[in-house]
C-alpha cells in the first residue's frame, strides 16, 4: 500500500493509496459528521452530511466518504461556510418527514438526533411535509416505521453486502422514494432471513424491535460482551439488559469471528422462550414431581448413587455447556462414581475433525459445500460463502438439502459423482469444504484425504461438543441399560432429547438436570435446575478451535447453581473431593 | 434598571409548558426582581397590554383562527417573542391531526365519540375555525428565539430568562437543548 500526504485543516497528514478523504480523517482522529456511512459497509454519499472542501483555487464541495484521497490533495473540513451547509441540510432532512422525538422508541439513541444536538437546532426554517407515510409491522420481530426513514440506505447495504439477502432496496425517486421490501411486499411475508441486522444499523427509530422498544435507553442499560452459544460458530454479541432482564441483543461489530453478523437463532429466538422453567430442585414421589429443596435432592442423589455399581452408572452431557462443567462432571462420573459410561447427549456424529477457518472461506478461490442445510443453522456461514461468492470465488454443491444457495453455485453434484469433485479440486489453489455433521461414511472416507490439507469446516449443531472431545469424552460411546443415570440437559429443545427418552425409560433411578420442564422431566427421580445460555459462563471451543470464553449476562435466581458447582457439592456430600 | 416586562399565552396547548415555567419553583422570587408578568392565562389579565411588552411568551401550536389571532396580537404588542415548546417550535404532538382532513377530525370529535348521542359539529361564528393544518407559531409571525422540548426543562426557560434580562438572546445547548 503506498502511503499518501493530505493537508486537512492546514495539517500534513498520512493516509493510503486506496483511500477515500474520510478514511484518511478517520485514520488521524478528524471527525466529520456523517450519517449514511458505516464502518464495514460501501459509502454511496446520499446523506450529504459529510461533505468538505476540496482543492484550493477552485474549491469542489463533496461528501469526504465518497471522494478518492489523492496525494497533495487540500482539504478543509471545519470552516463556516460547511457547517451552514451542514446544518442546512440536516434541516431539510427533519422537514421531509415525520421526526417527532417525543414519542419515538430511540429519542436519546438516535444519530440524527445527535447531530441536531451537535448543530444545537432549536428550530426548522423549513415548513415540513407531513406526508402520510406508512408503518409494516407484519415482521414477526421487527416494525419499519417510514415516518423515520432518512433514506441513508444502511439497512439495504447491510442486506446486501452482509447478509447477501437483497430483500431490502429503494423504489421511486426524489421525495417519492421509499424503502422497498421484495417486490414491494410487506415485510413480514417477503425473503427476510429476521438477521435483524437491519434493525440494529438504523441509525434513527425507522427499524426497531418490537419486544424491546420503549424499554429502556442505552444509557440506562448494562451492555455485556459475550458470544453467541446457539451454534459452533460463536459469534460475538452484546447483551443489553435493564434490571436484571434481557432487553435485546447485538451483533458485535468489533468480534473477528462474526464482524457483527448474527442470526434470528442468536438474536430473536432465545428471548421468546416461554418454557416453564425449573427454579428448585423436584423430587419423584408417588410418581409426580414434587418440590424439594438441596439437602433432599443432594442427599438422595448421592445415596442412591453410592449404592450401585459404577459398570451400571452412565452420564450423559449436553454439549451446550462450558468446558470446565463438562470436565467437572466427567471426573465426577469417572472418579467419584467410578464408571467409565461418560458420553454426550448430541452433537458431532462425523470424525473428520473440521477445525477450519472462517476468514479463510472469504480469500477461497474455491467453496464445496456437503449436504448442508442452512433453512434452521449456520446462517452466518451461507452469508460468508454468497459474499466469497460475489467476490470471484466459484461454488460447487453435493448432495445440496436447500435450495438457498443454488442460484450462487456454479456446479452441483450428487455422492457418486465425487471424483468429479476430486478434478475440480485438483485445478485450483485455495479451497474450503464445508460439510455437514450427518454425511455418510463413503463421503467421510472420502473426506478424510484432504483433513489437514484444505479449510475444512464441519457444520454441528452445537456449541461446545469440541470442548467435550478435548476433556476426553469419547464419539463413539455405546449407551447401557443403566441402574443409575445422571443426565444433565441444560436448555436443550424437545427435539434434541429424543435420542435419549428410551434410555430414561430403562434407568431405574435417574438424576436429570435441566431449566426447562421437557419430554424427559416425567422419567426423572430427581431434578436440578440448571442455568440458561445468558447465565452460563465459562470456555466454549467454536468450529475454527478456538476458545472464546462467555461472559454471563445475567445473575440467575438464588437457588440455581453451574453444573460444575453442583458436582462440587455432591462430591462434598460423599466425603471426597472432586479435584 | 427597569423591570423588564413578560406577557405571556397558549395556544393549542396541554398547558405542560405553563406548568414547566412554574415548575423553576423557589427561583421565582430572584426572578419576579428583574421581571414583570403582566399578563398569563393564569392571572387576571389575559392579553398582553397595550403599549407593549418586552418579552412575549408562546406556547402551543397554531390549530385555528383564534391562535392566528392571539399569535398576532402578541407579535404586535412585544418586541421579543419566544416560542416556548415543541408545539410552539413546530407544531408538536398537535402535528398529529395534519394527517387526516378536517372533516372527519371535527366529525370524530363531536358525533361520532361512543359517550356522544346526536352530536352536531358546532358552527358559531364566535368559535374559531380550524386551520388547514397545525403549524408552529413562526409559521404565522416572526419568532426570535425558540425553546423546544416536551416541555421544555424550567433549567433551559429559567436560563432563557435571565439571559433575556441580561440583554442578551440565549443560546440553548447541552442538557437545556432536548426534544422530547
Amino acid at each position: 500500500m503506498t502511503e499518501i500526504t493530505l493537508n486537512i485543516d492546514g495539517k500534513e497528514v498520512k493516509g493510503e493509496m486506496r483511500d477515500t478523504i474520510l478514511d484518511v480523517c478517520e485514520k488521524n482522529e478528524i471527525d466529520i459528521p456523517t450519517l449514511c456511512h458505516f464502518k464495514g459497509l460501501s459509502d454511496i454519499g446520499v446523506c450529504r452530511m459529510c461533505i468538505v472542501e476540496i482543492g484550493e483555487k477552485r474549491v469542489a464541495i463533496d461528501s469526504a466518504c465518497t471522494s478518492k484521497a489523492v496525494d497533495g490533495m487540500i482539504v478543509k473540513t471545519d470552516t463556516e461556510k460547511l457547517y451552514n451547509l451542514r446544518r442546512t441540510n440536516l434541516e431539510l432532512i427533519l422537514a421531509e418527514r415525520n421526526h417527532f422525538c417525543m414519542f419515538c422508541e430511540m429519542s436519546g439513541d438516535c444519530e440524527l438526533q445527535d447531530l441536531a444536538y451537535y448543530f444545537k437546532l432549536d428550530n426548522i426554517r423549513y415548513p415540513l411535509l407531513f406526508s402520510k407515510l406508512p408503518v409494516d409491522a407484519s415482521h414477526k420481530y421487527i416494525v419499519i416505521d417510514h415516518n423515520r426513514c432518512i433514506l441513508c440506505g444502511r439497512c439495504i447495504r447491510f442486506c446486501d453486502e452482509i447478509e447477501v439477502c437483497h430483500t431490502l432496496d429503494f423504489r421511486e425517486r426524489g421525495s417519492q422514494k421509499m424503502l422497498n421490501i421484495d417486490l414491494n411486499s410487506s415485510f413480514g411475508k417477503s425473503t427476510c432471513t429476521s438477521c435483524g441486522g437491519c434493525m440494529q444499523i438504523c441509525p434513527t427509530g425507522a427499524i426497531f424491535d418490537k419486544r424491546s422498544s420503549y424499554v429502556g435507553r442505552s444509557d440506562e442499560c448494562k451492555i455485556t460482551k459475550t458470544f453467541c452459544s446457539e451454534c459452533r460458530v460463536g459469534c460475538g454479541i452484546e447483551v443489553v439488559t435493564k434490571s436484571n432482564q434481557i432487553l435485546r441483543i447485538n451483533g458485535d461489530f468489533d468480534s473477528e469471528v462474526n464482524r457483527g453478523l448474527i442470526c434470528d437463532k442468536g438474536r430473536f429466538i432465545p428471548l421468546y422462550d416461554r418454557r416453564k422453567r425449573y427454579l428448585k430442585p423436584m423430587v419423584s414421589k408417588n410418581g409426580k414431581l414434587i418440590e424439594s429443596d438441596w439437602e433432599e435432592a443432594s442427599k438422595l442423589i448421592v445415596e442412591t448413587l453410592e449404592k450401585i455399581d459404577g459398570k451400571d452408572i452412565m452420564g450423559i452431557i449436553s454439549p451446550r455447556v462450558p468446558t470446565e462443567g463438562i470436565s467437572t462432571f466427567k471426573k465426577f462420573i469417572n472418579n467419584l462414581c467410578e464408571s467409565e459410561n461418560i458420553g454426550m447427549l448430541h452433537g458431532q456424529i462425523t470424525t473428520i475433525e473440521g477445525e477450519g477457518s472462517l476468514n479463510k472461506i472469504l480469500e477461497s478461490d474455491l467453496i464445496i459445500v456437503i449436504e448442508a442445510d442452512f433453512s434452521n443453522n449456520y446462517k452466518v456461514i451461507r452469508s460468508l460463502i454468497k459474499r466469497a461468492v460475489i467476490n470471484g470465488s466459484s461454488l460447487i454443491l453435493v448432495n445440496s438439502k436447500d435450495d438457498s444457495l443454488s442460484p450462487f453455485s456454479k456446479l452441483l453434484f450428487s455422492d457418486d459423482e465425487l471424483d468429479k469433485v476430486d478434478d475440480e479440486i485438483n485445478k485450483t489453489k485455495k479451497i474450503s469444504i464445508i460439510f455437514n455433521h450427518k454425511i455418510s461414511e463413503g463421503i467421510e472416507k472420502w473426506l478424510s484425504k484432504y483433513e489437514g490439507k484444505l479449510n475444512l469446516i464441519g457444520l454441528i449443531p452445537d456449541p461446545n461438543s469440541l470442548g467435550a472431545f478435548r476433556m476426553g469424552i469419547k464419539r463413539d460411546f455405546k449407551p447401557i441399560k443403566a441402574k443409575g443415570l445422571f443426565i444433565i440437559a441444560v436448555d436443550e429443545r424437545d427435539e434434541m432429547l429424543k435420542g435419549v427418552i428410551e434410555i430414561a425409560k430403562m434407568a431405574d433411578f435417574f438424576v436429570l438436570q435441566t431449566s426447562y420442564e421437557n419430554v424427559l422431566s416425567k422419567e426423572a427421580d430427581v431434578i436440578i435446575p440448571a442455568l440458561i445460555w445468558s447465565e452460563r459462563y465459562g470456555n466454549y471451543i467454536n468450529l475454527e478451535g478456538k476458545t472464546l470464553k462467555m461472559n454471563r449476562s445475567i445473575t440467575p435466581p438464588p437457588e440455581i447453581k453451574e453444573c460444575w458447582g453442583i458436582m462440587i457439592h455432591l462430591a462434598e456430600k460423599m466425603g471426597k473431593i472432586i479435584y | 434598571m427597569a423591570k423588564v416586562k413578560i406577557a405571556t399565552d397558549w395556544l393549542e396547548s396541554c398547558a405542560g409548558c405553563h406548568m414547566s415555567i412554574l415548575d423553576i419553583d423557589e427561583k421565582i422570587v430572584d426572578l419576579i426582581k428583574f421581571v414583570d408578568i403582566t399578563s398569563s392565562p393564569i392571572t387576571d389579565l389575559k392579553h398582553p397590554p397595550k403599549e407593549g411588552v418586552d418579552v412575549g411568551i408562546l406556547s402551543g401550536g397554531i390549530g385555528n383562527s383564534d391562535h392566528e389571532k392571539t399569535a398576532k396580537e402578541m407579535r404586535e404588542r412585544c418586541k421579543i417573542l419566544v416560542a416556548l415548546g415543541d408545539c410552539a417550535v413546530f407544531g408538536g404532538i398537535c402535528n398529529l391531526r395534519n394527517f387526516i382532513p378536517k372533516e372527519n377530525i371535527l366529525k370524530r370529535g363531536y358525533v361520532e365519540t361512543e359517550s356522544t348521542t346526536e352530536g352536531k359539529v358546532p358552527e358559531s361564528g364566535e368559535l374559531g375555525k380550524l386551520t388547514n393544518q397545525v403549524s408552529g407559531v413562526n409559521m404565522i409571525v416572526k419568532v426570535d428565539i425558540f425553546i423546544p422540548g416536551c416541555p421544555p426543562s424550567a433549567d433551559s426557560i429559567y436560563y432563557s430568562l435571565t439571559e433575556l434580562v441580561n440583554g442578551r438572546i440565549p443560546v440553548l445547548e447541552g442538557k437545556l437543548l432536548h426534544y422530547d
